[in-house]
């Protein structure tokens, strides 16, 4: 990649120590640009998680370079074998690298908004059930993950961007049993764009929609009872105002004001997560019931407890969902 | 004429243009439907050319077990004590004006003040001299100026890093071990 480093030579020598830094050196640059590129994706699990794109970069690539019992970086010997065509070439080897990083800053993101939002990771669970059963391909362009008609083999054209994928229109998302099919047809016919749907702006569209695919039926035989998302988020709070009550209200760590306080701001934290995502800095939920709660009796007082009790919330609506 | 452009043309595009067909080539060179994806490439093209700061290095270090930090050692500015205000001086108005001195320096250690580095700035240039404190001569390092991460290589410290412009360092990284980049 013309940048002094020879990613061929790196690649072929593995157990030599100074490629393997340079190796790893070269990815982790590669990773914190593709970050960087995709940095509205991930901009609230940084905040979320207190995290920099350094290391949320570094997070996204380190397992490639954990070593088997014999020293090697079986991940990557691995993923050069499996790359066709054969890795022959300075330029082949470039783009392989190119491509290996991106695809693994892709799961990684994925992964985080999996596990900051059980809605989607609800919704992810099930398209990814519909891709299988459509007989779908999932490919990986600039480090997203698109949906592909199944007689595919890679995206070629103009990618559909975030700003056109929220203009389609609502009918196109509507039917679960056609909902790839319309997307299909839709940017084969009406637009100029790749027949690719982006997976997780998919999601975030459907999510927002509140499309059908919200409800809990049919998807997968396994879930036959049908509840809407309203009566899980509920429930989800019941469950951790339960125990809050218990662990704390009934301890004497906080009294019956703190709970009907804390009440009101885990439900709109709740709703939230429902309707787009929470915004970073819990301490504004407060403000909204109380503006006496200044951001010293937050941090004091409440901080601790309410992030505990944000997580067991998260926590119970992944239950819910999976029950 | 339509072209189907993959993610690999626009990658070589930037990376490897001898490899596109003149066709593609063409056709990207009069595109304007490509130029986000082909912008984040020459971007990566940029960013991989650029040298890790030395918190990277060490966040790297940190996070896999299989990267080896070189033996990376810091400077600090000596603290200098203030200076005492004279009591009584009191100046004629018609005194000359007290100029600036053209020349001033400052002296970096590192915590076990092993090196010790000084850094003196003239009117229009610098020069930074690098001693060890065990009287060794150090060879085949680079010094890193920050916050301004610039870098340069010195094959050994017997004379001072000359540079056309005045540097005032917070700190000073002298980094050894370098692996050889081709």
């Amino acid at each position: 990649m013309k940048t002094g480093v020879e990613i061929l030579s790196t690649l072929s020598n593995l157990n030599c120590p100074a490629s393997r830094k340079q190796l790893i050196e070269v990815s982790y640059k590669i990773a914190l640009t593709y970050l960087k590129y995709n940095f509205r994706k991930v901009k609230k699990i940084l905040i979320s998680e207190e995290l920099t794109p350094q290391e949320l970069a570094l997070d996204a690539i380190s397992s490639l370079f954990e070593s088997d019992e014999e020293n090697r970086f079986i991940i990557i010997e691995e993923a050069i074998k499996r790359w066709n065509p054969p890795i022959d070439s300075e330029k082949e080897a470039e783009f392989f690298l190119n491509k290996l990083i991106a695809s693994r800053i892709e799961q990684h993101i994925s992964l985080l908004l999996r596990q900051s939002d059980p809605f989607f990771s609800r919704i992810l669970d099930k398209i990814n059930y519909l891709i299988k059963k459509k007989g779908l391909k999932k490919s990986n362009y600039l480090g997203n993950v698109y949906v592909i008609p199944s007689h595919s083999d890679k995206i070629t054209g103009c990618v559909i961007k975030e700003e056109d994928f929220n203009s389609l229109p609502l009918e196109i998302f509507s039917s679960r049993e056609n909902l790839f099919e319309n997307i299909f047809n839709h940017l084969k016919n009406e637009t100029s764009f790749a027949v690719a749907i982006p997976l997780n702006l998919l999601i975030f569209r459907l999510k927002e929609v509140d499309s059908s695919l919200f409800e809990i039926s049919e998807a997968t035989s396994d879930y036959l009872e049908k509840r809407n998302v309203d009566s899980i988020v509920e429930s989800a709070l019941k469950i951790t105002l339960d125990k809050f009550e218990m662990s704390y209200i009934k301890k004497g760590k906080f009294d019956n004001d703190d709970f009907l306080l804390i009440e009101k701001v885990l439900k709109d934290i709740a709703y939230d997560m429902k309707d787009g995502g929470v915004s970073p800095g819990l301490y504004k939920y407060f403000v909204v019931h109380n503006p006496e709660i200044t951001q010293e009796i937050y941090l004091n007082r409440y901080r601790n407890t309410l992030e505990y009790l944000f997580k067991i919330l998260k926590q119970n609506i992944a239950s819910e969902l999976r029950d | 004429m339509k072209i189907d452009i993959t993610e690999q043309d626009l990658f070589n595009y930037v990376f490897s243009p001898d490899l596109l067909s003149p066709e593609v080539a063409e056709f990207l060179n009069n595109s304007k439907e490509f130029s986000e994806d082909i912008e984040f490439f020459k971007e990566l093209k940029n960013s991989l050319r650029q040298e890790l700061s030395y918190q990277e290095k060490k966040l790297l270090a940190k996070k896999i077990p299989s990267y080896q930090l070189n033996e990376i050692i810091e400077l600090y500015p000596v603290q200098t004590p203030a200076k005492k205000k004279v009591n009584g001086l009191i100046l004629a108005a018609a005194s000359e004006e007290q100029k600036k001195p053209v020349v001033s320096s400052r002296t970096y250690y590192d915590n076990n003040k092993a090196y010790i580095i000084k850094v003196i700035n003239y009117e229009n240039s610098c020069k930074i001299f690098v001693f060890s404190t065990l009287y060794e001569i150090i060879q085949n390092f680079d010094l890193i100026i920050t916050p301004q991460n610039l870098k340069y290589h010195i094959d050994d410290n017997s004379v001072p890093l000359e540079l056309d412009f005045n540097v005032v360092p917070e700190s000073i990284t002298l980094e050894f071990n370098l692996v050889q980049q081709s």
